[in-house]
């Protein structure tokens, strides 16, 4: 035999309870469940079954956001990592949400990706520009393609260290391969000569095309300090006679 | 009554009155005044130099050739070079050419080594409006 | 452009007969066609007579000396031949000098000297 509902001291607790949990869910205890003995009365009962449902449906959503507010911190800060060109660092894949796992792996692979290009750039940075070393005391660098002020400056420093490193007494700057030269590289190469001969060593040129020298010229630079020959072969040869010559 | 050679006019705007200027003046020193091969090639020089500045940086002007007469009684020749050209702003800095700049072009090594040649050498410039040389060279021995 | 100033080369040298008034555009031409030839030709000696030039001004001058700087860092020297006394003089009074370009008296011991040189 059910009571009515209004004069029911059971139904009055239960009711409490529902209002204790849902003003607990919404002070922020996603956790908080009604317990499990059922009342006997249908409706509060259903109420009750609601309730909790509602409560998972919520905690989950809640753990979701979160996860998805952490995702986005740690991606960004990864990605500004990257940035600043730090190519080894990676997002965490770990996530309840496959959507975020996915996101994190896509964004690993895409920096792999970029730190591939950029050890390729780097050797081939090295290789357009290599200093050889061929008979004791003659280092040759061959500079090939478009020089941008950049590259030159790099390739003229490593011009000097090899100078140091090797003793070497001749350095052979090749331009054959560099059909216009800017007033800009133009500079590096003419203070690259004068730090060769303070160094003690001495320079030569070769591969001088028309055109370049008329640029040389024009803009002018102190072609004197120069010394040239036009194949790399002739300067070799000179370089060689004036190594034997002062021994 | 004065001589209507004694006072010639020549136009400056395209690049062979530069080169025709020389003739002109040489033929002026031929018939009027008595210059060693020297000083003949400091005239010419001078002209060559002054009409190409004029040339180059003004785009046009003119050379008025003349004798010149001073007070001791010596004969000369005057060259007037003017022209309406943007004018030498800082005529002291323009006359002060670093070596270096002598691979480059610029009025300037022209403008101090004509003045090295005359015996006198005037110069006023003015902003936008032009640029007015006077140059004049003595006779050393009376024609 | 085709210009009128002959280049001739003798042995391991050029010579470049300047025999006539040079514009702004014939000088610029004339440079490039001579360093261009020294580059095809490898000559080790340039010389370049102004004899029959008779005024030889700063514009002039730059252009020899440039002409001249050029070809030497095509490994050529240059010697300029024909320079009167009077030529000379001139331009020593306004201060100019040949900042590294020989001169020579006549054609013969401009080659003689280049041809040392080398």
């Amino acid at each position: 035999m059910s009571k009515p509902p209004q004069n029911n001291p059971d139904l009055g607790s239960a009711l409490a309870q529902h209002i204790d949990v849902l003003k607990k869910l919404v002070e922020g205890d996603i956790k908080a469940r009604l317990g499990g003995e059922a009342t006997g009365i249908r409706i509060v009962d259903e109420m009750s079954e609601y309730i909790n449902h509602i409560a998972s449906v919520y905690e989950d959503s809640v753990n979701q956001s979160m996860e998805l507010s952490l995702a986005i911190a740690q991606f960004l800060n990864v990605l500004n990592q990257v940035a600043e060109g730090n190519l080894k660092v990676r997002v965490p894949m770990d996530f309840e949400q496959e959507a975020l796992a996915a996101l994190g792996k896509g964004i690993n692979t895409a920096i792999e990706k970029v730190a591939e290009r950029s050890i390729l750039e780097e050797l081939l940075k090295e290789l357009s520009t290599p200093v050889l070393y061929t008979w004791e005391g003659v280092i040759v660098m061959p500079l090939i393609g478009t020089l941008t002020s950049n590259r030159a400056q790099d390739a003229m420093e490593r011009l000097l260290n090899s100078i140091t490193q090797y003793r070497a007494k001749v350095a052979i700057i090749d331009i054959t391969g560099v059909p216009v030269i800017d007033s800009m590289v133009a500079q590096h190469l003419i203070k690259t000569v004068k730090a060769v001969k303070i160094l003690g060593s001495d320079a030569i040129i070769t591969g001088i095309s028309a055109e370049v020298a008329s640029i040389l010229v024009k803009i002018g630079i102190e072609v004197e300090q120069f010394t040239t020959r036009n194949t790399l072969r002739e300067g070799l040869q000179h370089a060689i006679k004036s190594i034997e010559g002062n021994k | 009554m004065p001589d209507k050679n004694t006072e010639i006019e020549i136009p400056i705007s395209t690049e062979e009155h530069v080169i025709s200027a020389r003739g002109e003046v040489r033929n002026f020193i031929a018939e009027h005044l008595n210059f060693s091969p020297l000083e003949r090639m400091h005239v010419l020089t001078a002209v060559s130099e002054l009409a190409r500045n004029i040339h180059n940086y003004a785009g046009s002007g003119k050379l008025q050739v003349s004798l010149a007469n001073s007070p001791s009684g010596k004969r000369g020749l005057k060259l007037v070079f003017q022209d309406n050209g943007p004018g030498i702003r800082d005529i002291d800095e323009a006359m002060k050419e670093r070596p270096v700049h002598q691979y480059q072009k610029g009025m300037g090594v022209g403008l101090s080594g004509s003045k090295k040649l005359a015996d006198e050498f005037h110069i006023v410039s003015v902003l936008d409006q032009g640029t007015l040389i006077t140059w004049i060279k003595w006779e050393r021995q009376p024609s | 452009m085709k210009i009128p100033v002959p280049l001739l080369k003798i042995g391991q040298v050029l010579l470049v007969p300047i025999e006539i008034e040079l514009t702004d555009e014939m000088a610029e031409d004339l440079h490039i066609k001579v360093l261009k030839k020294i580059e095809e030709t490898g000559v080790r000696g340039l010389v370049i007579d102004v004899s029959l030039v008779e005024v030889i001004d700063s514009y002039l001058a730059r252009i020899l000396i440039n002409i001249g700087r050029a070809a030497k860092c095509l490994n050529c020297n240059t010697v300029v031949v024909g320079v009167t006394p009077e030529v000379a003089l001139t331009l020593t009074q306004m201060g100019l000098s040949w900042r590294g370009v020989r001169t020579a008296l006549n054609v013969e011991e401009a080659i003689a000297l280049v041809e040392s040189d080398a």
